[in-house]
Formats: structure tokens, C-alpha cells, sequence
């Protein structure tokens, strides 16, 4: 039993690294933008397929697709950023929610007609393999993924704190007129921002799409755990990102560990209510 | 005269900023009270703390004898302390005349009788031609009595002005220290006016408060204050 | 209530307003192919379903993305009562609406009493429904998980059941007249100033003697307990439900985008945005069906972004505009 629970724990805690990754790219643009890109999962959809399409038809290994998966991803943020997102910025939710729906539609949709809603996958041998530690099983791919996003986050954080252009991206973030005046391109920085969000998703949708399968649709069920970790820990919070994503991986892997799955979501709901109640803006976030 | 407002000691950090320190000032029945200091003094804070946007560390504000301290904003309203804001807030996608009945709401329930006291204090700040205009459209000095009018209808005994000068025309500015002055005479409203303009304060006020650095550092008629050599020292030579 | 008062267009000009309504009641007299009446019963529920969206996200600002957490309690609460304890979905479908204003005051209280600010009620919506279908899909004991449960047939008004689309067609008519009309209703009192109020700017509203947070609770329970009885209707009509038909992100989505296409601040404009929307998507569906569906969906999507950037109001604008137009022009007149 014990032994169960620990493989449970295992299992959360890299199901918890790969959704971080997730929320980690929303809180960057949160931060910085105040906006909550709600098409992001369509995002890491669309790098999987890049990945997909790298490695199908140039044989390219995903892993050392990153680069090149990050760099389009990057273009095509700056692009998106500067066509739908920049307009929009300054004004409250209710109008900014038809672009996102209307993006969310236009990806899944291209994506349908270009490619099939047909299920995809790519084998890499290794990645179905597992490292054994006494008796818990550790799945190479979902340890790969696991580590590199935790690289991707330490990287992004060290980018942040100690270079130029990262202190720029924070103080934009903290107090955009005063950065403004100290003769920061604010405009620069917040398409930067963006572009950089989704850098981040494409490196992501590597080290994802050997263990997902992929098809049109797969980025909803990233969405969906994204809002749920953002709820839990907090919006614009890193710490919490980390916290959330670790609560619902754990939760995640405990329903599949547990006999009865139905009192796992059950108390699952319970605590989400309760959170919501006692801390509402996420265990680590910052009230307004 | 019957002192409607006191404020009595109070103090309020953010963090390590000290924004009020024991500042205390009262206003009476239908007095114009003028609040002044330079940049970052306290002045808004100050009627934010009032206004109970802000809950100060220590200190009372006594309305009519009562404690206003924890209470939310809109219970302030309720009780008749009004307010403008320094950078006008109206509501945008609202009409002029929205935007009144909203405020005369608060003391009618019935829409109809709402929009005719609306209409009516819209013609009394001069805004009667302004009436379907969306509220996001205005000019400055439109807003400013927009946000003026809106305070009005919510037949408040206290009104506090943050800055309802700053960015108006010297013309504009003149027509509404007239009208604050017609305000209160005809309807018996007490004001605690904030501004930049010194003059203009000077000119309406029937007593000043000056601010430096979250404490008050002066109070009396206006003349005195003009002569008061640590004001002069503060405002650094500006012209009185 | 922003560029023009419709109501005064339309108090002048009543007669364009009843006849159409008039008209509406007697379609069933007509010999409708049975696909088209659905196509007419899934529009005015979703014009339905638009205009109490609307009364929380459109009127108060307060964006809702998981809608669909209440309209999955009202479905699933009158079906599982009915189905395991015989009890007429009449009763049944108002405790369903109880248990979806009780969900929404929960939430509410907790996302507007602390002052939360920012996207998190929006956040807390969507985890809601995403996390309550999860939930009913984990239950499958009670709730026949993924494959969903079925509505037992009796076929028998008593039960809120008709053998004819048309009488279905006729109770969401009236549902749904009754929801345009409490919107338009709301829109001219105190209530709907206040809502609009706080929708612009929340500290300017407390500041004029709001209780926003109050409001807010009871504009969102208000829209709770409407949306709960639209899902008690899916379940009549549908006589079965699954999660995801009912809790679903699509179907959540679907509401949002849609009620802001017609413009999600004036009574009529979530209506409007259905009957443009629903009748085209449900068309192209049957016509074309499969791969080739997608291609309207992802033109829709195009039309959602264009929409989104160049006509903040919704289509509900342009007609707004145009009144406000004709009003100007007749204020001219009146002065030359």
C-alpha cells in the first residue's frame, strides 16, 4: 500500500510539472499585461503539431526540436501580440473575450481542416521506458518533461532577475507610467512578453507531445488544468503556479491510485470550495 | 457653529510611507473647509481615509458624533459625505444623464423622479446640453462638472472635491468657484475643497488646513495662511 | 442604456415589437419540417440562455466562462430526482433552480465579498463547471458517469414531458419572452443602473452609495437560478444528459460568445446574437456535417476576433447606433 502512495506521489508530482508549464506562460502575460490569455492550451496544440510535422517529415527528435519550435512560436506570438492582443489590452474582460473564443476556434479549427482530427503521436522508444527506483516507477518522457520545465523556469526566472531585458519586463509588470518615464518602450516590452510566453509553450509542446497524443482538441484539457492550478494558487503568483500544479497533479494521481475514484473528485471538489471560501485568490495570490 | 466633521488624529502608512501622521481638521455647518500642500502631502489620502476607502492605523473621523472608521464606502455615502475624484471617474459608456440618475439614486428608488432631479442639476452646472452625450466623450471641464453633478444628487450635507479645478480653462475655473460658492448657499451643503490653484482656494475658502508630508503643518482664514511663513516655505515661492 | 434609450424608440412604435411576438406563437399552426422546429427550440433556448448570461456578465461586467455550472445543477438535479425518486420534474426543476442559486451564491460570496478583483470569479466559473463534470463523470454509480443518465418517458404534461417538439417549442418561447422581458425591465429600474454602474467603475459606484457587492451576489444568483431552469428544459427535451453536454466548456463557451456577438449590454442583444448565430451554425451542420463543418466554425471564429476588435457592442450596436442616429437628427429638427 505504502509503496502504491508512493508511486502515486511520483506520479503527481511529474503530472504537476508538465501542467506548471502551462500556468507559468499564462502568469508571465498575467503578470506583465494583467490578461489572461485563455487560448494558451490552443497554443501548445498548435507547437505539438509543429513538433509533430518536425520530426514526421525531417525526422528532427523533439527534444532537440525546442529550439526551432520555440523560435516559430516566438515569431508567431510577436505577430499575434501586434494584429488581436495590443488593441485590446486597456479594456475590461467582457470585450476581450471574443478575440480569445474567436482564436481558440480559429487554431482548433485550422488545425482540423489542415491536418484531420486524427489522433497523432510520436514514438520515441526511450520515452516509453522507465527508471526503476526500488519499486516506483519513473516514465522516462514524463521525467524529461519534469525537467525541463522546471530548466525552462529556473531559466526564465534567472532571465528576469538578472538580465536587462528581463528587469525591463518586471518593472513594466510592476508599475507600467512610472517604468514608462524611466524610458522603458512599454509597447516593446509587453509584445516581448508575449512572444516570450509562447517560447515557452512551444519548448513545452516538445517535451509533450512523445507522451500526449495529438490532435485538435488535446489543448482544452491543458486549459482546463491550467485554470484550475490558477484558481488553486493564485493568479500572477509563481510560487503558487507551483503549489497549484502540484495540489492537482497529486489530486490527479490519487484518483487513479485510489480504489474509489468518485470520493477522490468528490473531496477534490470539497477543497476546491473551500479554497475558493477561506482563500480567494489562491493560496499564494496577490489580493488587489 | 455646529461641527458636522472631525477628524482626530489620524494616521496611515503603506508600508514604510508614512501618507497621514495625526492629522486632525473639523469642518462645520456650511463652511467651505480648504484643504492645500504640494505634491504627495496626504490630501487625497486624507479623504480617502475619510471616505472609508482606506482604514487608517489610528484616529477617529466623527461624522455628526458618529465613527466612521471600518465602514465601507457606500455606507459613507449613504450618510451624506460625497466625493469627486481628482482624475475623474465617470461612468464611460454612460450617458451625462446616466451617469446623474445613478448618483440621484441613492435618495429615489423611482427612475422618473430620479431623472428629473438629474436634469435639473444638470442645468444648474451648465451641462442641460450635454444630456445624451456619452460621459466618455466629454472635455475635461465637462467631466469635472459631470462628476460635480453626480456628487450633487446624492443630496449629500458633506461634499469633498479632490482637485475639482486641476486641467479647467481660468474661464472654467472661475465659473465653477461660483458655483461651489452657489452651492452651498442655496443648498447648504458644507465642502472640504483639495486644489493645486492656491488662489482659487484662497478665494472660496472660509478656512484652510495646509498638508506637508502627511502632516498638518498650518489652519486658519486665508489671509493668515498667506502669511503664514512655514505655507510659504513649503510651496517654495510659489505665487500666493 | 448608454447611446440611446430604445424603449422610447419602441414605446412609440409599439406595434413593431408585438406583432412579431404575436406571430411567433402561432409558427406551430404551420406545417414546420420537425428539424426545423428543434433548430427553433435550440435558438430561443440559447437566446434564452444569452439574455440571463447577460444579466451578470453584460449588465454587472462580471465575465462568467463556466455559465454552465449552474445549467448542468438544474439538468442533472431535476433528472436524478425524477429517476430515482419518481419526482415530477415540476418540482423537481425547482429545486434544481434552488440548488443552482445556493452554487451561485457560494461563489459569489466568496469571489465578490473579499473584493477579489481581477479575472478571478471568471477563473472560479470555470474551474467550477470544468471541476463539476468531473465530479459527475467520477460518480458514475449515481450519476451514469460518462454515458450520462436517461430521462425515464412517461410523455405526459404532468411530468414535463410533450409528445410534440411544438409544445416544447411554445414553453421555451414563453421562457424565454419572460427572460427578455425581466432583462428589458431591469435594464430601466435601479437595479440595472446600479449593475451598470458597477460594470464602469466599481469604486466610482461605492462611492455613490453602492453596495456593489451585494449587487453583484444577486444579479449573478438572479442569472444562476435562470440559466438552472434552462437546464431544466435541456433535460425535458432531451429526455438524457451527459457532463459534458451539460457542464461542458464548449456549450459554456458557446453561450458567452454568443450573447457577446449580439452585444451582451442591452436586453435584446444576446437574442439577437442567437437567432444570427444558431440557426447558420445548426444549418451548416446538417447541410454539410463532418470535416467540412469546420470550416464555418473557424470563419466564425475570424468573425469573432473581427468583432471583438472593430464592434465592441455587438451587433446590438450598430442598430444602437442607428437609433441614437435618427434621435439626433430628430433633436436637430426640433431646434431648426
Amino acid at each position: 500500500m505504502s509503496v502504491n502512495l508512493l508511486q502515486g506521489l511520483v506520479n503527481g508530482i511529474l503530472a504537476g510539472g508538465i501542467y506548471m508549464t502551462i500556468a507559468v506562460g499564462i502568469n508571465l502575460i498575467y503578470g506583465v499585461m494583467h490578461i489572461v490569455n485563455y487560448a494558451h492550451g490552443e497554443v501548445l496544440m498548435v507547437g505539438m503539431y509543429i513538433a509533430y510535422w518536425l520530426f514526421t517529415l525531417a525526422g528532427v527528435n523533439p527534444y532537440l526540436a525546442i529550439p526551432i519550435v520555440a523560435a516559430i512560436l516566438f515569431v508567431f506570438g510577436v505577430l499575434l501580440h501586434k494584429s488581436v492582443i495590443e488593441p485590446v489590452l486597456d479594456l475590461p474582460l467582457q470585450r476581450q473575450i471574443l478575440i480569445f473564443i474567436g482564436l481558440i476556434h480559429v487554431f482548433q479549427n485550422s488545425v482540423m481542416i489542415l491536418w484531420s482530427p486524427n489522433y497523432r503521436s510520436i514514438g520515441i522508444p526511450i520515452t516509453r521506458e522507465s527508471i526503476r527506483i526500488s519499486f516506483i516507477r519513473i516514465p522516462i518522457g514524463r521525467l524529461l518533461a519534469l525537467i525541463i520545465a522546471l530548466a525552462s523556469a529556473l531559466a526564465l526566472h534567472y532571465f528576469l532577475k538578472n538580465t536587462k531585458i528581463g528587469k525591463f519586463i518586471v518593472a513594466t509588470s510592476q508599475d507600467p507610467e512610472a517604468s514608462s518615464a524611466l524610458g522603458i518602450d512599454i509597447r516593446k516590452t509587453r509584445t516581448l512578453t508575449f512572444a516570450l510566453s509562447l517560447a515557452l509553450t512551444g519548448i513545452a509542446a516538445c517535451t509533450l507531445s512523445p507522451i500526449y497524443f495529438i490532435f485538435p482538441y488535446t489543448g482544452t484539457g491543458f486549459n482546463i488544468f491550467a485554470f484550475i492550478i490558477i484558481t488553486l494558487g493564485g493568479l500572477g503568483s509563481y510560487t503558487g503556479a507551483i503549489v497549484g500544479s502540484i495540489i492537482v497533479g497529486l489530486i490527479e494521481s490519487l484518483v487513479c491510485l485510489l480504489s474509489d475514484a468518485s470520493i477522490a473528485t468528490a473531496v477534490a471538489f470539497l477543497v476546491f470550495i473551500l479554497i475558493l471560501l477561506f482563500r480567494p485568490s489562491g493560496i499564494m495570490g496577490r489580493r488587489e | 457653529m455646529n461641527q458636522i466633521l472631525k477628524v482626530e488624529g489620524v494616521t496611515k502608512r503603506f508600508g514604510g510611507i508614512r501618507a497621514l501622521y495625526r492629522v486632525s481638521l473639523h469642518v462645520g455647518e456650511k463652511e467651505i473647509l480648504g484643504l492645500i500642500g504640494p505634491n504627495g502631502s496626504g490630501k487625497t489620502t486624507l479623504i480617502n481615509v475619510i471616505t472609508g476607502v482606506y482604514e487608517p492605523k489610528e484616529g477617529e473621523v466623527l461624522y455628526n458624533g458618529e465613527n466612521l472608521v471600518g465602514l465601507p464606502p457606500h455606507q459613507i455615502a449613504m450618510k451624506g459625505i460625497v466625493r469627486t475624484f481628482q482624475l475623474t471617474r465617470p461612468f464611460g459608456n454612460l450617458s451625462v444623464i446616466d451617469n446623474v440618475i445613478v448618483g440621484s439614486l441613492l435618495k429615489s428608488d423611482d427612475i422618473v423622479e430620479a431623472r428629473e432631479k438629474s436634469i435639473e442639476t444638470l442645468e444648474m452646472v451648465g451641462l442641460g446640453d450635454y444630456v445624451h452625450v456619452l460621459s466618455k466623450d466629454l472635455t475635461t471641464g465637462n467631466r469635472k462638472r459631470l462628476e460635480l453633478a453626480r456628487a450633487l444628487t446624492m443630496e449629500p450635507s458633506l461634499m469633498l472635491l479632490d482637485e475639482s479645478l486641476a486641467g479647467l480653462t481660468l474661464a472654467e475655473m472661475r465659473e465653477n468657484l461660483t458655483l461651489l460658492k452657489k452651492i452651498r448657499s442655496e443648498r447648504g451643503i458644507s465642502m472640504i475643497v483639495v486644489e493645486h490653484v492656491v488662489k482659487a482656494v484662497m478665494d472660496v475658502s472660509d478656512r484652510i488646513v495646509v498638508l506637508d508630508a502627511g502632516e498638518k503643518i498650518a489652519e486658519g482664514d486665508p489671509r493668515s495662511i498667506a502669511k503664514n511663513e512655514k505655507v510659504i516655505e513649503v510651496y517654495l515661492g510659489k505665487a500666493m | 442604456m448608454s447611446k440611446a434609450d430604445p424603449r422610447d424608440y419602441l414605446t412609440r412604435n409599439r406595434y413593431l415589437f408585438y406583432i412579431p411576438i404575436v406571430i411567433l406563437f402561432f409558427i406551430p399552426l404551420l406545417p414546420i419540417p420537425i428539424y426545423v422546429m428543434h433548430v427553433l427550440v435550440l435558438s430561443l433556448l440559447f437566446a434564452y440562455l444569452c439574455t440571463s448570461w447577460a444579466l451578470i456578465s453584460g449588465f454587472a461586467g462580471q465575465v462568467s466562462l463556466g455559465h454552465t455550472c449552474f445549467y448542468g445543477i438544474g439538468a442533472y438535479t431535476t433528472t436524478l430526482l425524477f429517476h430515482y425518486y419518481g419526482l415530477t420534474p415540476w418540482i423537481g426543476g425547482i429545486i434544481g433552480i434552488a440548488f443552482s442559486a445556493i452554487f451561485a451564491f457560494i461563489l459569489g460570496y466568496a469571489c465578490f465579498r473579499f473584493k477579489v478583483r481581477g479575472p478571478y470569479f471568471t477563473f472560479a466559473t470555470l474551474a467550477s463547471t470544468v471541476i463539476l463534470e468531473g465530479l459527475f463523470v467520477s460518480q458514475s454509480q449515481i450519476t451514469g458517469g460518462e454515458l450520462g443518465i436517461e430521462m425515464p418517458y412517461i410523455g405526459s404534461p404532468l411530468y414535463f414531458q410533450f409528445t410534440e417538439k411544438t409544445h416544447y417549442y411554445l414553453v421555451i418561447l414563453v421562457l424565454w419572452l419572460c427572460v427578455l422581458f425581466l432583462s428589458r425591465r431591469i435594464q430601466n429600474t435601479k437595479f440595472g443602473y446600479y449593475l451598470f454602474a458597477i460594470r464602469e467603475d466599481e469604486d466610482a459606484a461605492e462611492a455613490c452609495g453602492i453596495n456593489t457587492t451585494k449587487y453583484k451576489i444577486f444579479a449573478l444568483v438572479l442569472s444562476a437560478a435562470l440559466t438552472g431552469f434552462g437546464g431544466v428544459f435541456h433535460s425535458q427535451y432531451y429526455l438524457y444528459i451527459t457532463p459534458s453536454a451539460v457542464y461542458g466548456l464548449d456549450r459554456s463557451f458557446q453561450i458567452s460568445s454568443t450573447a457577446l456577438v449580439g452585444g451582451s449590454n442591452v436586453w435584446f442583444g444576446p437574442s439577437l446574437g442567437s437567432f444570427l448565430i444558431n440557426p447558420i451554425v445548426e444549418w451548416t451542420r446538417a447541410t454539410y456535417g463532418g470535416t467540412i463543418y469546420t470550416l464555418p466554425l473557424m470563419i466564425y471564429g475570424l468573425l469573432m476576433i473581427l468583432i471583438g476588435r472593430f464592434l465592441p457592442e455587438g451587433i446590438s450596436g450598430i442598430i444602437q447606433r442607428l437609433i441614437s442616429y435618427k434621435r439626433e437628427k430628430d433633436t436637430q429638427k426640433g431646434r431648426s
